[in-house]
């Protein structure tokens, strides 16, 4: 029989695919197993689920699986790939065209001095949250003004 | 030796120079006014916390409390920035004007923050007991109006947004504070110096005029389309006109464009029943004539609309005359202890009437009435003024 730790390694060793959405699912599963299990152990009849993960090799895999995704699930989230990027923010018009003078009247024609002062505060508004540690690189993209795009600045 | 003096001369003189245009050079504050007013709307940033109190203030609904002092004391030098800005004659935004339609802006969205920033700040200066100090911001505030009332349409409406606002905030002083004929006297000659470089529509109609010309060409016209119109089948229709078209259409767009603005600013002349009339008939046969005539395409791309910022503009100068008609009733008061019985002769008139204003004693005051309705609203303005017993 081959030892947990060896079973984790090889479970780290596979490829696996990792999306959000899929983690936030396992997650949710993960939970909702976690509080039966709770649920479980609290209750005054029935097996002990312990024991059976203990003595069962599938459970035993099972577990290390579930436990292995979500290390994986927080660790990718607290990357500061993952952390630190913003929302792309779906901008219709750049800043310069938002601030024209056919752009402007056009507002004022939808929402009077109200609509062109929004306007206004779009255009001037960062597209982007900065971020709060930029590499090297990122500050001289920008500074050659290539830090427009959110993409260009990740890593 | 003469050669030796000249010398010495030419290099004193230069020497002079030299410091003379380095001591020009930084010299505050600069001869161009926007160049403050960039830099105050660049750092002014209208504290979050504070929501609606700025402009709730300064019309006198809420006292003072301390995140209004707390924003004034902090924002002290950018106040200061702008009424030095405010007595600068020259301000030129460094708009560039061979861009036509797509011309850019300031950020004028921060006028009007500024704008409450220093009505906020006349009103402490009110709640103080000086209103000459008050009035003298509201004085500022008109030449920071008519600093940022340059032709594009926009600035103009913004400008007139400020003004309007600030009638209001020179009404209220004027309702508060003890009839004085001296402040009355020096308020009523700044007005009139203000008034010879009055705030105009006129430069604005002539560069409209010029902007359209300048973007009805092949290489302007589609960023044009894209920019000042709303996706629909109107803008896909003159897309598909663009796209097949060639100088004859230009030209032919040009003379249509030329002809309507001749229309336009002569109804701007015209009292304003028929000039709100003739820009109605105006917008409606633009409309019709935008499915049969491919001539009348882009100026249904670049003609705004001139009924509304007629009626503002009439609007805005209908109040100013209540003012200036206010300020001479408020005289009257000062001299003779009374309000006078009739409104006195040769006083501003309502613009949308062409009349005087009718004039009415109240228990606390006396109101301004329009003669003429906004067409536009269906609606009789009536300016409310209170006066210090």
């Amino acid at each position: 029989m081959r030892s947990s730790e060896d079973i984790e390694k090889r479970i780290k060793n596979v490829n696996i695919v990792i999306d959000s959405e899929r983690n936030k699912k396992v997650f949710g599963n993960i939970l909702r197993a976690f509080e039966k299990s709770k649920a479980k152990e609290f209750a005054p009849t029935g097996p002990n689920i312990w024991r059976i993960i203990s003595r069962s090799p599938i459970t035993k895999i099972a577990a290390a699986a579930m436990i292995i995704l979500a290390v994986s699930f927080f660790s990718t989230h607290r990357t500061p790939d993952e952390q630190e990027q913003p929302e792309i923010v779906e901008v219709k018009k750049s800043p310069v065209e938002m601030m024209t003078a056919i752009s402007l009247e056009r507002a004022f024609r939808r929402g009077g001095i109200e609509a062109v002062e929004e306007q206004c505060k779009q255009a001037f508004k960062p597209i982007r949250p900065r971020l709060e540690s930029s590499s090297i690189n990122q500050i001289l993209a920008e500074f050659n003004g290539n830090g427009k795009s959110s993409e260009r600045t990740r890593p | 030796m003469k050669t030796n003096k000249s010398k010495k001369v030419r290099t004193v003189t230069f020497v002079l120079v030299l410091l003379v245009s380095a001591l020009s050079a930084f010299a505050y504050p600069p001869d161009n006014a926007a160049v403050l007013y960039y830099k105050a709307f660049t750092l002014y940033e209208s504290p979050d916390n504070i929501g609606n109190m700025l402009w709730d203030y300064w019309k006198g609904k809420i006292e003072s409390n301390e995140k209004i002092e707390e924003c004034l004391k902090k924002n002290r030098r950018i106040i200061d920035m702008v009424l030095d800005a405010s007595r600068i004659d020259h301000c030129d935004w460094g708009l560039n004007y061979s861009q036509g339609t797509e011309v850019l802006l300031p950020p004028h969205n921060k006028a009007r923050d500024i704008f409450a920033l220093l009505a906020a700040e006349a009103r402490t200066q009110a709640d103080m007991g000086d209103y000459k100090k008050a009035l003298d911001r509201c004085i500022s505030i008109y030449r920071m109006a008519r600093h940022l009332n340059e032709r594009p349409i926009i600035s103009y409406l913004v400008g007139i947004a400020i003004n309007a606002a600030n009638n209001q905030c020179i009404t209220n002083f004027l309702s508060e504070m003890p009839p004085e004929a001296e402040i009355l006297t020096w308020l009523r000659s700044e007005l009139t110096e203000l008034d010879k470089q009055p705030f105009s529509i006129e430069p604005v109609l002539r560069w409209k005029r010029e902007a359209g010309i300048i973007s009805m060409s092949p290489e302007r016209i589609s960023d044009a389309v894209q920019s000042g119109l709303d996706d629909g089948p109107t803008k896909k229709k003159i897309l598909e006109r663009i796209s097949t078209a060639n100088q004859q259409f230009f030209a032919k767009n040009i003379t249509y464009w030329n002809n309507y603005m001749d229309n336009v600013e002569a109804a701007f002349d015209l009292p304003y029943p028929q000039g709100y009339a003739k820009l109605k008939k105006l917008d409606e046969e633009l409309t019709k004539e935008f499915n049969k005539n491919t001539d009348a395409t882009l100026t249904t791309v670049f003609g705004p609309t001139w009924q509304r910022i007629y009626t503002l503009s009439i609007r805005f100068n209908t109040h100013s005359n209540a003012l200036k008609a206010a300020i001479e009733i408020y005289m009257i008061k000062a001299k003779t202890g009374k309000l006078p019985d009739a409104l006195p002769a040769d006083l501003p008139g309502d613009l949308f009437s062409g009349k005087d204003f009718k004039y009415e004693k109240t228990t606390d005051g006396f109101t301004l009435r329009c003669q003429g309705k906004d067409l536009s609203k269906d609606e009789i303005y009536k300016y409310e003024f209170k006066a210090k017993k």
